[in-house]
């Protein structure tokens, strides 16, 4: 359907923007058109309460602005009910209420006049522009020292949590599956019952709706979910240092590309340890089997290196296309708030 | 689970960032008498993708609302409280 200026004709959809929407409605000569509602912005609008199907002129319709009229495509003309019905149906239906802004709006109206079923594409754009909004979410939880684990969805997830011999690391898959539910929630209004998660070849949870990550770490469980792949990762600085600080530079060299070598000063775990979580969100935003840690340049555009304020210790990763729309929120006792972060640059502690 | 006034202004800020194109700060520090259009600065068509995000992220769904039912985010936040599942 294509809108030209062009002068209406009987049983026509026309349409005039007012302010930043279009207002709609059936012509059927120059002093009657038939419109869910006067023009927004009119004295007889008012509050816009109550409104009904009325009857004004076009001059009115106008507002003073240009009207433009519907011009079908030989698909739609053959779909649409003829222009005499379409006047009849509209004057029919003058005095008719139930208004909604979004569900049955003067658009509604005149399409509806015209080829017999609700349509606003005002409505859809807005929907479509909302639902492809970039997103990119991370959650954090400090994970308490007591976890009641309890059941998840899917009954695979369920399964793998309930054979988890290591009660600790039952309780972190537990828990990081409850940060994801409330990631999902928050960021996408989605429930984890809607969802058709299921488990890769590759090891790696996924979903139709939305792209996700998982990490748990030494009493921490992060998540990111966006709309585009996403990969998180997130260490422990004390465990690391504990675990590893006599073999820095050994780990460095099996761990870091000749480019980075050259970058790294040797002798910083932190900065080894931003390399690392780079590397791994890297490798976890895709869908590969084998992750070659020497041969991932962690220095991307699309890979950001963070610091929490609130829960300190630990350093992470995200990587995703979707890096410029990075938002980060914390976890605590089933509720989730925005959170303040401190981005770290790669190879820099 | 049902959602606090304050946990509702916090994601209807969310939505509001994430729709009102570069106004961070303003949507930030709004609060609930904040005018949706003389404070905030929100056309008709930015009210209408406001009300949509918010019937997508607290999966609600608006019934009989005109253009000019909300007139500050108070007004919002009470429709989401007493219709939120």
């Amino acid at each position: 359907m294509k809108w030209w200026p062009s002068e209406p004709r009987r049983g026509d959809m026309i349409r005039v923007l007012l302010g930043s929407v279009y207002h709609y409605g059936i012509f059927i000569d120059e002093d009657t058109v038939v419109q869910f509602g006067p023009p927004p912005g009119t004295e007889e609008y008012g509050k816009g309460k109550d409104l009904k199907v009325c009857i004004t002129s076009a001059d009115f319709f106008s507002c003073g602005k240009i009207i433009e009229t519907a011009v079908l495509d030989k698909k739609e003309a053959r779909k649409r009910i003829s222009p005499e019905k379409t006047a009849e149906t509209a004057l029919s239906r003058v005095g008719e209420g139930g208004y909604d802004l979004i569900h049955n709006n003067c658009e509604h109206f005149a399409y509806e006049c015209v080829f017999g079923v609700k349509r606003s594409t005002q409505e859809e754009d807005a929907r479509k522009r909302w639902n492809s909004r970039p997103v990119l979410d991370c959650y954090f939880a400090v994970i308490s020292d007591r976890v009641d684990v309890g059941h998840v969805i899917p009954p695979a997830r369920d399964e793998l949590i309930a054979a988890t011999a290591n009660e600790r690391l039952r309780a972190e898959r537990y828990f990081v599956w409850e940060l994801l539910g409330a990631a999902f929630s928050r960021s996408f209004g989605y429930r984890m019952d809607e969802l058709d998660l299921k488990l890769t070849s590759c090891g790696k949870w996924v979903c139709s709706k939305a792209e996700f990550s998982l990490t748990h770490t030494d009493g921490l469980a992060a998540v990111a979910v966006s709309n585009a792949p996403v990969g998180i990762d997130a260490e422990c600085t004390r465990s690391f240092s504990e675990k590893h600080g006599g073999d820095i530079a050994a780990l460095a060299d099996k761990m870091l590309t000749r480019r980075e070598r050259r970058e790294y000063d040797g002798s910083d775990p932190e900065a080894l340890l931003t390399y690392w979580t780079r590397k791994e969100s890297i490798f976890k935003s895709l869908v590969k089997p084998s992750f070659r840690p020497e041969r991932t340049e962690s220095d991307t555009k699309n890979t950001v290196s963070l610091k929490l304020p609130d829960i300190p210790g630990y350093i992470m990763s995200v990587h995703g296309s979707e890096i410029g729309a990075l938002r980060c929120y914390t976890y605590r006792d089933g509720k989730t708030a925005a959170a303040d972060f401190e981005k770290i640059g790669a190879g820099v502690g | 689970m049902q959602l606090t006034r304050d946990e509702i202004m916090e994601r209807l800020k969310d939505i509001m960032i994430s729709a009102g194109g570069g106004n961070e700060q303003i949507y930030r520090e709004c609060t609930e008498d904040s005018d949706l259009s003389a404070d905030l600065g929100l056309s008709s068509i930015g009210m209408l993708y406001i009300v949509i995000a918010v019937e997508e992220t607290f999966r609600i769904r608006f019934t009989g609302v005109g253009m000019s039912d909300f007139r500050t985010v108070k007004d919002v936040i009470d429709y989401i409280e007493e219709h939120q599942e």
